[in-house]
């Protein structure tokens, strides 16, 4: 099987902007995976929309003092896939943005698969107001954005019912099952570059309840402040007129609402609003 | 810090290969060119033979060493890179043995094996918990302090953190090994303990440059040195980070022992969480010449570069 990869990519970072055309193949040869750059046909690739310099622009204007930018890239690009017999295209834009509050050591994490800025306007705005940090009640919301960065590490666990969401293809090619995701093997493959050996691995993952009954009057957490570590999260809360600090681990997730929006986490994961429990601490 | 030239070119070929139990498991190659106009950098995957040449050659005798060490699982990396005309190459072996490793080259790959190898296995060894040394001072042996002082002066440094109170006969610098940056400036040692690193590296083609440290070379002049006869002995670190926000530093120790006269005990990995201002007024002394550490691989910003790391015999107190 050889697998190549032709596309551009428009990236903003640090203040730079950085137009990249590249194309590579790889291949198992004996056992051995390879890679390698690929001579790219002459065909132009499709335009980029350019949207992404608007982005870090908005960012950087809703971002002021205390806060600042710690790392922000913008990035848009277009590919186009081959393996074997098949070929498939995608298009994909990304945002990583981490913001600090420069008087005391807290910081917001947001990665995005589009250019909608809700969850970094919601992130900075909590990140200006927050308080001391607290414990948060026993039932919780998590933000989509919470709830997809969460769902890799909660595979295997009986925390939450996760499926893996149909789809065209995988990193061979091959069509995505709609099934749900228990234990190994998977059925599918991810190939976050060309340059890294296939992986089995649940893709596009979505959280299932048999409820969707969120409990508005819960704390939202809204914001990461850490990746997250298996059920574990250190968030940014909004409740009971607040905005603070409070890290917890989840025990349970008890609804899960129905808008979904599709996040970069692991081979991709689609948030939700989710209800939670969280594990009580011992005293 | 100065900005970069507003026109430049960068070229890259990179080899990468995955070897265990010596056989050849993956193998990579990557080569592009970079046209750097002011803050807009044009990025292509073109192929330059005559660095593609010197990349591979680099490669060959550390094949041979990868080919022999059948108990370890072994990473070749092998660099040529050109910014405008200046050329230049970068290697690195790193070797894994039941989960600890060590970045070293060709041609030290066999002395620092043996301090791999003769470290049994943090799995299998290391009884003593870590608890039995609380309170004892920390000799960093084998050059190891460098990776205490890369976290904690080195990476404030690239922050632009405020200078700290380090003790005044130890000298922290980084001293470029090459004249020529990924940016095409030139290069110059840096005071670690009040500037910032003034070297601008990349991983590859599709980076952009950040100010990295080159090689930390910590040295002592006069230092003061009285060797506890209890102890607890650094000597392999598996990993370390700064966290720049709260100004903390995390070092995971692989391979220490606790030292009570003539009894050795080895300890069970653990980890090591201090602020760099605790770091710095906790250094005791330290002793004879720079030690070279078998290798720091730092990774900031999804780029990885080798950081070359030299330091004496240097004493803390717990930390």
């Amino acid at each position: 099987m050889i697998y190549r990869k032709r596309g551009h990519v428009l990236r903003y970072e640090h203040g730079h902007v950085v137009r990249c055309v590249e194309s590579g193949e790889a291949f198992e040869d004996g056992g051995v995976f390879r890679s390698q750059p690929f001579p790219s046909p002459h065909e132009p690739l499709p335009p980029l929309r350019g949207e992404g310099e608007e982005v870090v622009d908005a960012i950087n204007a809703m971002v002021v003092p205390p806060l600042v930018i710690e790392r922000l890239i913008v990035s848009e690009g277009y590919a186009q896939h081959e393996c074997d017999d098949i070929r498939w295209s995608e298009t994909t834009r990304r945002v990583h943005v981490a913001v600090a509050h420069t008087k005391r050591p807290l910081r917001v994490i947001v990665d995005l698969a589009d250019f909608e800025l809700d969850d970094v306007t919601r992130a900075v705005e909590a990140l200006l107001r927050a308080g001391e940090e607290r414990e948060i009640p026993a039932r919780v919301r998590l933000a989509a954005n919470l709830g997809a960065a969460v769902l890799p590490s909660l595979i295997g666990t009986d925390v939450v019912e996760i499926w893996q969401t149909g789809a065209e293809h995988d990193g061979n090619g091959q069509r995505v099952l709609e099934q749900r995701v228990v234990a190994h093997p998977w059925p599918n493959v991810f190939r976050p570059s060309y340059r890294m050996r296939p992986v089995r691995m649940p893709l596009h993952l979505r959280a299932f309840a048999q409820s969707n009954d969120i409990d508005r009057d819960a704390p939202l957490a809204v914001a990461l402040t850490a990746p997250v570590v298996g059920n574990v999260l250190h968030t940014l809360c909004v409740g009971e007129g607040a905005v603070y600090p409070a890290s917890f681990a989840i025990e349970r997730v008890e609804a899960v609402a129905g808008d979904t929006r599709w996040y970069p986490y692991a081979a991709g994961s689609f948030g939700a609003e989710m209800m939670c429990t969280r594990i009580t601490p011992d005293r | 810090m100065r900005d970069s030239p507003s026109k430049y070119s960068f070229t890259i070929v990179s080899r990468d290969e995955l070897w265990a139990g010596g056989v050849l498991l993956e193998s990579r190659t990557a080569h592009g060119e970079t046209h750097c106009h002011g803050r807009e950098l044009d990025a292509v995957d073109r192929r330059d033979a005559r660095l593609f040449e010197r990349s591979e050659a680099a490669m060959e005798p550390m094949r041979r060493i990868a080919r022999e060490l059948m108990q370890a699982r072994v990473r070749l990396v092998s660099n040529a890179r050109r910014v405008n005309d200046a050329e230049r190459g970068e290697t690195a072996i790193t070797i894994a043995v039941d989960g600890v490793s060590i970045v070293t080259d060709a041609d030290h790959a066999d002395a620092d094996f043996r301090v791999l190898s003769s470290s049994s296995s943090p799995r299998d060894a290391g009884r003593g918990a870590r608890a039995e040394g609380h309170g004892l001072p920390i000799l960093w042996q084998n050059g190891s302090a460098s990776v205490l002082l890369h976290e904690a002066a080195g990476h404030a440094a690239e922050h632009g953190h405020e200078t700290l109170m380090w003790p005044e006969w130890l000298s922290i610098h980084d001293e470029p090994t090459f004249a020529i940056d990924d940016a095409g400036q030139m290069t110059r040692p840096v005071n670690l303990k009040s500037e910032s690193p003034d070297t601008h590296r990349r991983e590859s083609f599709t980076d952009v440059t950040l100010p990295r440290m080159t090689t930390l070379v910590a040295r002592q002049a006069g230092a003061p040195w009285s060797l506890p006869e209890e102890r607890m002995d650094i000597h392999l670190i598996a990993g370390g980070a700064y966290e720049p926000l709260s100004q903390m530093v995390t070092l995971s120790i692989a391979v220490a022992s606790l030292v009570r006269g003539g009894d050795v005990t080895r300890l069970a990995p653990f980890q090591i969480r201090a602020s760099r201002e605790r770091i710095a007024a906790a250094i005791r002394g330290a002793s004879g010449d720079p030690l070279r550490y078998p290798g720091v691989v730092c990774s900031r910003e999804g780029q990885e570069v080798l950081v070359g790391s030299r330091a004496p015999l240097m004493l803390t107190e717990s930390l």
